[in-house]
């Protein structure tokens, strides 16, 4: 039950305020704030690599999988 | 009372957005964009370069960046142009040597070679002690 508790209360959390948490998980400045400089601080401190970018924006831009958004 | 519900089957919807990452993955490299503002603001990682190609323009661009956070990002474009036909068969010619350079300059030639032969001929003084 608590360990449920805890699972509903992150849960809480990242539905009100999804930036503060993934801000600290991977450590970004709150001066940081827009997508690209969020990727871009994310290549630079190594915590993402160029082709998983490549191969994330090629998926935001597939039309197909913006469907499954719709 | 049996459950034919199953959690390990795998729903298609996910399975068939698998099978499209891994084709989409399979590709040349180039990374398409709209247009060369989004090429210019496309995140690169220090040390990389990458190619893109415009979806709207025949444009190329790349977007190389440095080891440090002081250098500047370099910037490409390279426009593409079609080939045409014509601009095959003008390249599979072969090269037109200029040879009326020669035929002018023979004159000139022949006279140089007529100075050299005179020079050849011409006497050749040596010296000669003078007695007192």
């Amino acid at each position: 039950m608590g360990m449920l508790f805890q699972i509903m209360q992150l849960y809480q959390q990242f539905k009100t305020n999804p930036m503060g948490m993934l801000s600290q998980r991977y450590n970004i400045p709150n001066n940081i704030n827009n997508p690209q400089d969020i990727i871009q601080h994310l290549l630079n401190t190594n915590q993402v690599s160029q082709d998983q970018v490549n191969n994330a924006m090629r998926m935001r831009n597939d039309p197909q999988i913006q469907n499954l958004f719709k | 009372m049996a459950y034919n519900y199953n959690p390990y089957m795998m729903n298609p919807a996910y399975t068939q957005q698998q099978n499209m990452i891994q084709q989409n993955q399979s590709n040349s490299g180039f990374v398409s964009v709209r247009n060369e503002t989004e090429a210019r603001n496309y995140p690169v990682a220090y040390g990389n370069s990458v190619t893109f190609k415009d979806e709207t323009a025949p444009y190329i661009y790349t977007k190389t960046m440095g080891f440090s956070q002081l250098d500047r990002p370099i910037f490409d474009k390279y426009k593409l142009v079609k080939e045409t036909p014509q601009d095959v068969a003008e390249t599979n010619e072969k090269p037109k040597y200029d040879t009326d350079v020669v035929e002018k300059l023979q004159d000139e030639i022949k006279a140089i070679w007529g100075e050299i032969e005179a020079l050849k001929k011409k006497p050749t003084f040596t010296a000669k002690k003078v007695s007192e």
